[in-house]
């Protein structure tokens, strides 16, 4: 054992231990929760949970890249203070995966574990951002949809092609899509259903569209619009079956449950 | 509106980082979580339930938790929760008859039997010094973390460690040698 105060050996698992031991250990180490339990634990905190195996890893705080990841369920409101209302908490990794189908073609968003806004890593080489992500600046008496606006390079006449996808744009289209968020949560069905339209128009080949169209049929909800909302609600879950998100969606559309 | 609107936007961005960090830790550690309140005696699906609770809690305080301390801070919540519902004292069911579980356990997935026999492996292992090597051994904890964690000065980290690790493997050796002489050890010990 070290000399030095509080220095202790290699763990077992790491050097000295028989086989017999170290299998025992292991074991103890992924030990965890079902993967039902995981859901249902990650459903009520409005989070997505990875897949079971990596989330039962040994805890050194690195899970590792594991089953497809689910998309997220609705929050309580008790779990998310400041949130008023029903939202629609769509995790940014969680995003990039829709049905179980991965783009491994886009950067990956990894928040890590910074206090700031979602960080977004660097494109894949040869596609490196020509300026730093935009910012955008509310100034006093802007609307959301002023605020969106003035999202650099992104006018109604813009078109994007799927191909020239950066992460200037993937910020854009996570801005615009907070934003309708944060419209539904103050129950302004109208502003988010202008800012979905214009995330669409935007963004035709958006890389959130299946979180778009989400928010869309919680703010016909919120108008009354109960048929619209249902109708976009099946085609949705058709298209989407099986995915979490179109669990979502069902339950906002109060559709019958599969 | 407008003004309400950007307010409640920036107010909901930075909701949105809280969660994403969340998130993060949730599926960084919950499993810890969930294996700290089930060494307390916690039944699976209790244990879950309070884990959820524990991640509720740490919700609510995030601005508290440095980052990189969380899990220190999860498994302290988890323990404080653990003996407010009355689990004070560590513990897998102490077996009369470890042999016995032994055997039995061999039925269940490789995994989750292995999982057990070291649970009743620990089950003998002085409590006093098994919390030290669980939270080393098995979630990997810094000695200082454990000293902190467990309000013990860190000398005392590495010897309750020691005196752990010889309970620990004396009574892992008598357990594979009669998994041997029964012939359900599955593997052979180098």
């Amino acid at each position: 054992m070290g000399a030095a105060r509080g220095e202790l050996p290699e763990r077992l698992l790491d050097q000295g231990a028989t086989d017999f031991e170290r299998r025992l250990l292991d074991a103890a180490a992924k030990d965890g929760p079902s993967q039902e339990q995981i859901l249902r634990m990650a459903k009520a905190l409005g989070v997505s949970a990875v897949g079971g195996a990596a989330a039962t890893g040994v805890a050194a705080g690195t899970p590792s890249a594991g089953a497809a990841k689910a998309a997220v369920a609705t929050g309580k409101a008790a779990a998310w203070p400041w949130i008023v209302g029903g939202v629609i908490g769509v995790s940014i990794v969680g995003a990039l995966v829709v049905g179980g189908r991965r783009r491994d073609s886009l950067p990956d968003v990894h928040p890590g574990g910074r206090l700031e806004a979602p960080a977004v890593a660097p494109p894949p080489s040869g596609t490196a951002p020509s300026s730093p992500a935009p910012t955008v600046r509310p100034s006093a008496g802007d609307t959301v949809i002023d605020r969106i606006d003035r999202i650099p390079g992104r006018t109604s006449s813009k078109r994007p092609s799927p191909a020239n996808v950066s992460v200037r744009d993937l910020h854009g289209e996570i801005e615009i899509l907070d934003v309708a968020r944060a419209a539904i949560a103050e129950r302004a069905g109208r502003q988010a259903l202008a800012l979905v339209h214009r995330y669409e128009e935007v963004y035709p080949a958006g890389t959130f569209l299946p979180e778009a169209s989400a928010i869309e049929v919680e703010a016909l909800m919120q108008l009354g619009r109960d048929d619209e909302a249902r109708k976009l609600a099946k085609r949705f879950v058709a298209e989407h079956e099986g995915s979490l998100l179109s669990d979502r969606v069902a339950t906002i559309a109060g559709l019958p449950a599969r | 509106m407008g003004s309400t609107m950007t307010v409640s936007a920036g107010r909901l961005l930075v909701g949105e980082i809280d969660r994403v960090r969340l998130e993060r830790i949730f599926n960084e550690h919950h499993a810890t979580v969930w294996r700290a309140l089930r060494r307390r005696g916690l039944a699976a699906d209790a244990a879950a339930d309070a884990t959820q609770e524990t991640f509720l809690l740490a919700a609510q305080r995030l601005d508290d938790i440095r980052v990189g301390s969380e899990r220190a801070f999860l498994i302290a919540t988890a323990l404080r929760m653990a003996y407010s519902l009355g689990r004070k004292t560590v513990r897998w069911a102490l077996d009369a008859d470890m042999d016995q579980h032994a055997s039995s356990s061999r039925d269940a997935s490789e995994t989750r039997s292995d999982a057990q026999l070291c649970n009743q492996v620990l089950a003998q292992v002085d409590p006093s010094l098994s919390e030290v090597f669980v939270l080393y051994e098995i979630e990997g904890l810094t000695s200082p973390e454990i000293a902190e964690l467990l309000e013990i000065p860190l000398g005392s980290v590495a010897s309750r460690l020691r005196r752990a690790r010889e309970q620990f493997r004396e009574v892992a050796s008598r357990l594979e040698l009669k998994l041997e002489r029964e012939g359900k050890h599955g593997r052979r010990a180098r």
